[in-house]
C-alpha cells in the first residue's frame, strides 16, 4: 500500500444544504422581499423556523489509489451522490478540500444533454464533447461507439424517435468510450435490458482492469462485489467503514437488517431527495383482524402490509410496490400497485397522501422470519426507492400451527417455498 | 477574472463550438424556411414601421434622399441581435439545467455560445442588407458595411456581460422571465431603432447613447447610408456602459458561480 500512487485525496469534506431556504422558497423576488420584511419586523431573532440545515456530508476523508476501483454504498440520503458530485466539480464542498490527479470524467447520468430534436450523430458529438472528449477522439471512436450502442442505421434519426432503450444504449456507449484517468460513475447501470447491462458490466470490468481509477456508486451488491477492490460505506454523511468489499458489505447488510422492526415510520430527520415523486411515510404489518402483528403469523393467514405514502407527482410509469425477502436475504418476489388493472386489484395513486394495503399470502412460506420492503420505481428508469437498500422495512415471522394435515418435517423443509402441490401416479 | 475567463475559453474552445453549433441547429430544426426567418422577420417589421409610423418622420436630411426602410432595417438588424442574445443568454443557465447539474464545465459557456450563435443570424440578416441597398438607395457606401463588424462586436460584449448577469440572477429569481420581455420592449422604444435620434430632444440623447445599440445604429447609418452623425462624442458613453456591463456581469457571475447548482 505504501508505494501506491494516490489518485484522489478527500480531506474533511462537508456539504451543507439549507432546506427550505435556498431550494424551495426565495425563488421569486416576492419571496425575497417578504423575507426582508419579515426580518425587519423580527430583527435580531434567529431565522430558525423556515430554514433548516442539512449536512449531506460530514468530515469525509478518504483516499483512492491509482488504478483502484472504489465502490460507495449506503442507504438513501447517505451522501453518496453528493460525494460524487463534489468530486466531479459540479458542486463545491462547504468545508474541506479534495484533490484529483489526472483527467476526471463523471458519468452521473446516461445521455446527459441529449436533445430530442437532434439526431443520434449530432447528440453523440455534443454529449462526447461535454463529457470531455476532444473532437479528434470522437471522430476516431465514432464507429466503435455506434457499434457498441447497436444503433446502426438509426444514427441519423432524431433521438425523439428512439426507444428509451436506444437512447440509454447510445448514452452509455459514449460514456464507455471516454478515456479518462479517473472515472466517476453513479448507478448508470440500472437501466437498459439485461443483455445490454451484461455488456456494460463487461466494459466496466475492462475499464477497471486497464489501470483506470474508478469511483462507483451502485445499489447492486453483485456488481459492487464483482468490480470493486475496496468499498466505502457511508451513513448519514459520514464514512462508517472503508476497506475489503466482503467485510464492508457485511457490516452494511447487518446494519440494514438490525434496523428492521415490525413497523416502519418516517424518522423526523429523514430527508427524501427533492426530485423523488413519492415519499413513504409509514408502513406497518397487520394481521387479518387489522391489528398489528405482535407475535407471529400462523401459516395460511395473510400479512396485511399497511402503507401511507405521500405522492408529489404522478410521473409516467410510476409504481409503488413491496418486495418480500426471506431470512437469508433472498428476494422472493415483488408485487406492485400497477400489476393488475385499476379496480381489479390494481390501485390508482393520487397526488397527496395515499393509504394503501396489500395482503400477502403466507400459505407457501416456510417457518422463519421474512422482511417486507417498500419500494418505488418509475418504469425503465432507476429506482426511486430501491427494495434492496430501502429503509422502509418491516419483518414478520411465520410459524406452523399444527393441524391434522401437518407433518413433522414441515418446518424444516428445504428450499425457499413450501407450496402444496397435488401429485398423480399414472397407471 | 479575465485571466480565468481566457484560460477557460482556451481550454474549452471545442465545447464552446459544440454548444454554439447545437444552439444554432436546434433553433431551426423542423422549420420549413429555416434560417430565412432571420431575414423575413426584420424585413416585415421594418416594412410595417415604414408604412405606419414613419410616414411623417422619415430619415431624410436636406440634400440626401433616404427611404426610411434602409435606416430602419439597419436599426432592427442590431436590435434583433441585441435582444436575441440577451434573451438567450439570460436563459442559458436555467435552460441547460440538466447538463449543469450533471457535468462540470465553465458555466459561462452557454451564455457565450448564445452570443456567438446569434452572430450567425446577424450574418444572414446582413446579407439581406447588401441585397437591399442597391434596390433602395441611389448612392451608398459599400465599404461602409465594414463598420458592422466593430458595431456588432460592441453589442456582443454588452449583451454577453448583461446576459451573464441576468442568467445568474435568473437562477435565483425566476421573476426575470416575466420582467425581461417587458424591459426589452421599453428599451426598444427608448432606442433610435426605428426612428432617427433627432426625433427626441437633444438633452435626452446621452441617455440613448448609454445603450450601445444607439451607437451601432448611428455609426452604420452614417458610414453606409451617409446620414449625418449626431454628437458623436456621446458614443463614448456606449463604450463605458459596455465595459461596465461586461465587468459587472463577469464579477457577479464569478461571485455566484459556485452556488448555482445548489439552487438550480
Amino acid at each position: 500500500m505504501e508505494n501506491k500512487q494516490i489518485a484522489v485525496t478527500v480531506k474533511n469534506v462537508s456539504k451543507r444544504y439549507m432546506i427550505g431556504g435556498t431550494k424551495n422558497t426565495n425563488n421569486t423576488l416576492r419571496d425575497s422581499l417578504a423575507g426582508v420584511a419579515k426580518n425587519l419586523i423580527r430583527r435580531g431573532e434567529v431565522d430558525g423556523e423556515d430554514t433548516r440545515e442539512f449536512w449531506a456530508l460530514k468530515n469525509v476523508s478518504f483516499e483512492v489509489y491509482k488504478g483502484e476501483t472504489l465502490g460507495i454504498i449506503g442507504g438513501n440520503g447517505a451522501g453518496k451522490s453528493t460525494m460524487l458530485k463534489i468530486l466531479s466539480r459540479i458542486i463545491d464542498p462547504t468545508n474541506g478540500s479534495f484533490e484529483t490527479t489526472g483527467r476526471v470524467a463523471s458519468l452521473l447520468e446516461v445521455g446527459t444533454g441529449f436533445h430530442p430534436e437532434l439526431t443520434g450523430r449530432e447528440n453523440l458529438y455534443f454529449n462526447g464533447s461535454i463529457l470531455g472528449m476532444s473532437h479528434k477522439e470522437i471522430e476516431s471512436r465514432f464507429q466503435e461507439i455506434v457499434d457498441f450502442a447497436e444503433i446502426g442505421q438509426f444514427i441519423d434519426t432524431p433521438v425523439k424517435f428512439y426507444s428509451s432503450g436506444m437512447s440509454v444504449r447510445l448514452g452509455f456507449a459514449i460514456a464507455a468510450h471516454l478515456d479518462p484517468e479517473i472515472l466517476i460513475i453513479d448507478e448508470a447501470l440500472a437501466v437498459g435490458d439485461v443483455a445490454f447491462q451484461q455488456k456494460c458490466i463487461e466494459k466496466m470490468r475492462n475499464t477497471a482492469r486497464s489501470g483506470k481509477t474508478v469511483l462507483f456508486v451502485s445499489h447492486s451488491m453483485n456488481i459492487i462485489e464483482d468490480l470493486c477492490d475496496r468499498v466505502m460505506y457511508l451513513k448519514n454523511g459520514q464514512v462508517q467503514e472503508i476497506g475489503n468489499p466482503g467485510k464492508v458489505m457485511d457490516t452494511y447488510l447487518g446494519a440494514m437488517r438490525k434496523k428492521v422492526g415490525s413497523a416502519w415510520k418516517k424518522p423526523n430527520d429523514y430527508v427524501d431527495k427533492p426530485e423523488n415523486p413519492v415519499t413513504p411515510l409509514a408502513m406497518s404489518l397487520l394481521d387479518e383482524n387489522k391489528k398489528p402483528i405482535s407475535n407471529y403469523v400462523p401459516r395460511g393467514k395473510p400479512v396485511i402490509v399497511d402503507m401511507k405514502i405521500s405522492v408529489k407527482e404522478l410521473t409516467k410509469g410510476l409504481s409503488v410496490g413491496v418486495s418480500l425477502f426471506d431470512g437469508r436475504g433472498l428476494h422472493m418476489y415483488r408485487t406492485a400497485v400497477t400489476d393488475l388493472p385499476v379496480g381489479e386489484g390494481g390501485v390508482a395513486l393520487a397526488v397527496g397522501r395515499n393509504h394503501i394495503q396489500v395482503a400477502l399470502p403466507t400459505d407457501d412460506l416456510l417457518d422463519g422470519s421474512f422482511v417486507v420492503a417498500l419500494d418505488c420505481d418509475v418504469y425503465k428508469k432507476e429506482w426511486v426507492h430501491n427494495p434492496y437498500f430501502s429503509e422502509m422495512r418491516a419483518s414478520f415471522t411465520v410459524k406452523e400451527v399444527k393441524t391434522a394435515l401437518s407433518r413433522p418435517w414441515d418446518p424444516e423443509r428445504e428450499g425457499a417455498y413450501k407450496p402444496t402441490i397435488p401429485w398423480n401416479r399414472l397407471p | 477574472m479575465f485571466k480565468n475567463l481566457y484560460r477557460s475559453i482556451a481550454e474549452y474552445r471545442e465545447l464552446i463550438y459544440y454548444f454554439t453549433w447545437r444552439e444554432f441547429k436546434v433553433r431551426y430544426k423542423q422549420t420549413v424556411i429555416g434560417v430565412l426567418w432571420v431575414i423575413f422577420q426584420p424585413l416585415c417589421f421594418a416594412l410595417i414601421i415604414d408604412l405606419t409610423l414613419l410616414r411623417g418622420h422619415n430619415f431624410a436630411v436636406p440634400g440626401l434622399q433616404v427611404p426610411s426602410l434602409a435606416p430602419v432595417y439597419i436599426g432592427l438588424l442590431f436590435w434583433n441581435y441585441f435582444e436575441q442574445t440577451i434573451n438567450n443568454a439570460s436563459n442559458s443557465l436555467i435552460g441547460n439545467q440538466g447538463v449543469i447539474t450533471k457535468v462540470y464545465f465553465p458555466r459561462f459557456i452557454p451564455a457565450l455560445s448564445a452570443a456567438i450563435a446569434s452572430l450567425i443570424d446577424f450574418l444572414f440578416a446582413s446579407i439581406l442588407l447588401v441585397i437591399l441597398l442597391p434596390i433602395l438607395m441611389d448612392q451608398y457606401n459599400i465599404a461602409g458595411l465594414l463598420v458592422l463588424i466593430p458595431c456588432v462586436a460592441l453589442l456582443f460584449v454588452f449583451a454577453f456581460g448583461a446576459g451573464l448577469w441576468l442568467a445568474t440572477v435568473n437562477v435565483k429569481y425566476r421573476d426575470l422571465r416575466y420582467a425581461l420581455p417587458f424591459v426589452m420592449r421599453i428599451l426598444m422604444f427608448a432606442s433610435p431603432v426605428f426612428y432617427p435620434i433627432t426625433f427626441l430632444p437633444e438633452k435626452y440623447w446621452w441617455i440613448l447613447y448609454l445603450n450601445p445599440v444607439t451607437t451601432a445604429a448611428e455609426l452604420s447609418r452614417h458610414f453606409i447610408l451617409g446620414l449625418p452623425l449626431h454628437k458623436p462624442h456621446l458614443m463614448l458613453l456606449s463604450l463605458i456602459s459596455t465595459a461596465a456591463a461586461l465587468l459587472i456581469g463577469l464579477w457577479y457571475f464569478y461571485a455566484r458561480e459556485r452556488e448555482f447548482v445548489d439552487i438550480l
